[in-house]
């Protein structure tokens, strides 16, 4: 299935507060072995992260944090377990991709029970469902509203990415980014020197999908501001 | 018979008695038993429900010519010839929907589909005692009335009703009652203005000011140095705190409920606390002023309820355990009563028990249980009685006197005098509004 209804109460595993949350299983690599404990905490979040492509390429990127995708669909997000699985078994000497993990749940509904105040340092909203339809609009997954819980998860200067080839959500997402008094438009010069964007332009599938058909695509970054509003 | 009151709520000064029954609003004097204002919501949805349709057509149709136009933009700037394959795909589509542009058509339940009951869903008095707050399911419209006591016909003045986008599930006022927050059955929070305008009738394009992937429960509005905070229930055991106004700033959320919440309570005497219920086992005590260890207490009311629980409590049969006695309990309300400091007043969802809870040094502890003879509905409190409407035949009040915590005979005169009073009648038990919403909050997720 192409679509999930974020509204409706699937079945999801997610802990009762980010205090609760195991990691471990998911990065074993970096389990300490003395406490037992991560060494670190997932810092990165590809939200709806579909087949997994954009972390693939994140991994060698940052080997020094630790990268979430969240996907709300079972299916995808059993193949991209299975895709990091094969990944690891691959690049076993090398210890790659341990860095790299997927889980499925409803980010717009349980991002506060992963991750705590000020955790994250880039979130990617990557060819998101664009909900045509004026009543589905809450369904999209940047809205004023959730701008704010994203704002908490983020730390100061903390950036989300976002890209699409579908215009009318790209104009929507820029004008709820840019009315949101916790986040600032990235200019020109940031989006040709980082890192990210090159590799979000051309890593997902999604993507690669436009490309073939020689859609557009449409990005923009922005920085999260301090708590103090905008005068 | 007489329809039961779906909420009552008393005024600061404990002398009115304001009710909701149905799509019904009615003020009665506690002392007389006289109806002193009514109001009666008679929108209908229908015509909201096709302004609302016809917008949708609209936009879809200005998307599709954007859309076409730019293609021919495209096509243009290519210099390509419009290729012979293309329009006769164009014309399939148009004649598909065709029948998208005529009338707008009202979507009607089919047979078998639950019936649909709009009524009264929150009543509430502002802080100062000056308005009445409600909701309507009709319109989704929050109607603010102010008390016009000069008024002897209707005492209930509308001064301002404000239709929103989606139902709105709970609302609270400001500090200084100048705003209304409301909360949605979508999950988003709006907010209006308590002026002095006429009432309108118009479909609001404005934007929550925050908001959840999840039903709202309650709203409320607490205060911490001069700095106000929102705070918000859902349907997925959230409590999220948010400053107020800048609510794009969120404090921190309260984790510990493992089901809906259903009820937040401030209480008067201590403004850090907050008391929080639903669908768990426990009512929880929380200091939310601090940044972490929120949680004082929890308090597990399933040992007191349990002699109280009735077969309304069983679980659905579709989620029903192998030996056909699951029980589920919510809890529906939490009270303050002003009389009485660092005591609660809790309702378990249709029983017929008030709960009045002890809070001592941070910790919750059972202080008495008042057992009446009938299935409590809704529970407001005033200086010296709670008031509790309730499930019953001749008399729809009862009184509970908070000096001897015991059910108090001294009003049954007056009360027998609101319940004749009361117009709304229904000829039989069939055409009963829920009494009891709250337990339907429950997930039962299945995928």
């Amino acid at each position: 299935r192409a679509h999930s209804n974020p509204f409706s109460d699937h079945k999801l595993e997610y802990p009762r507060s980010p205090d609760q949350m195991n990691w471990s299983k998911f990065y074993p690599k970096f389990v300490d072995e003395t406490t037992g404990k991560l060494s670190k905490q997932v810092t990165i979040a590809d939200i709806g992260c579909g087949y997994g492509g954009l972390m693939i390429d994140l991994s060698p990127a940052f080997p020094n944090n630790l990268i979430l995708g969240m996907e709300i669909r079972v299916q995808v997000t059993n193949f991209v377990e299975d895709r990091i699985i094969a990944l690891r078994q691959q690049h076993f000497k090398e210890d790659k991709f341990q860095n790299i993990n997927v889980l499925r749940g409803n980010a717009m509904k349980f991002l506060p029970n992963f991750f705590q105040k000020s955790q994250l340092e880039k979130m990617f909203f990557c060819f998101p469902d664009p909900h045509f339809k004026q009543r589905k609009h809450k369904a999209r997954i940047i809205t004023n509203t959730l701008l704010s819980e994203y704002a908490y998860v983020l730390k100061e200067g903390g950036i989300i990415y976002t890209i699409t080839d579908v215009k009318d959500l790209h104009d929507w997402m820029v004008k709820h980014l840019d009315e949101h008094p916790l986040f600032e438009r990235l200019d020109e010069n940031f989006e040709k020197n980082d890192e990210c964007v090159k590799i979000m332009f051309n890593s997902t599938e999604e993507g690669k999908k436009v490309e073939r058909n020689k859609g557009d695509k449409f990005f923009k970054c922005y920085k999260r501001l301090p708590d103090h509003p905008k005068l | 018979m007489k329809h039961p009151f779906q909420i009552v709520a008393v005024n600061n000064a404990g002398d009115l008695l304001c009710t909701a029954t149905k799509n019904h609003i009615q003020v009665f004097k506690i002392s007389s038993g006289e109806r002193i204002g009514q109001w009666t919501d008679e929108a209908d949805n229908t015509e909201s429900i096709k302004e609302k349709i016809l917008k949708e057509q609209e936009r879809q149709k200005i998307l599709k010519q954007q859309e076409l136009e730019e293609k021919a933009a495209k096509a243009a700037e290519e210099g390509t010839p419009e290729s012979s394959e293309e329009p006769p795909k164009k014309k399939k589509k148009k004649s598909k929907n065709k029948n998208n542009d005529g009338e707008p058509k009202i979507p009607t339940p089919g047979p078998g589909a639950p019936t649909i009951y709009n009524y009264i869903r929150t009543l509430k008095f502002s802080r100062n005692g000056k308005y009445l707050i409600g909701t309507t399911d009709s319109d989704k419209s929050v109607v603010i009335f102010e008390i016009d006591l000069s008024n002897n016909e209707n005492i209930l003045k509308l001064i301002k009703r404000q239709p929103f986008p989606k139902r709105p599930s709970s609302i609270t006022t400001s500090y200084d009652d100048s705003e209304i927050l409301l909360g949605d059955k979508f999950g988003d929070v709006y907010s209006t203005k308590v002026d002095t305008q006429e009432a309108r009738v118009v479909n609001s394009e404005a934007e929550p000011i925050l908001g959840h992937v999840s039903m709202l429960t309650d709203v409320l509005i607490g205060k911490k140095n001069d700095e106000q905070f929102i705070f918000t229930a859902d349907r997925d055991e959230h409590i999220k705190i948010s400053k107020f106004p800048q609510s794009f700033i969120v404090k921190h959320w309260l984790f510990g409920h493992e089901q809906f919440v259903s009820k937040l309570l401030i209480p008067s005497w201590n403004e850090d606390l907050l008391i929080s219920g639903g669908g768990d086992d426990y009512i929880f005590l929380w200091d939310w002023s601090k940044e972490s260890n929120q949680l004082l207490d929890k308090f597990n009311i399933s040992e007191i309820v349990e002699p109280y629980i009735n077969e309304s409590h069983l679980a659905p049969s579709r989620f029903q355990n192998e030996n056909n006695d699951l029980q589920e309990t919510c809890i529906s309300d939490i009270i303050t009563i002003p009389g009485l400091p660092n005591i609660i007043a809790v309702l378990v969802e249709a029983t017929n028990v008030v709960f009045l809870l002890k809070l001592e040094s941070n910790k919750i502890s059972l202080d008495k249980i008042i057992e009446l003879d009938s299935k409590i509905i809704s529970i407001t409190s005033s200086n010296n009685q709670i008031i509790a409407s309730v499930e019953s035949e001749d008399n729809l009040l009862r009184s509970i006197d908070i000096n001897t915590k015991t059910v108090s005979n001294e009003l049954s005169e007056s009360f027998k005098k609101i319940t004749e009073n009361s117009f709304v009648e229904i000829p039989s038990k069939d055409e009963l509004y829920p009494l009891y919403p709250v337990f339907q909050l429950r997930k039962r997720s299945e995928h």
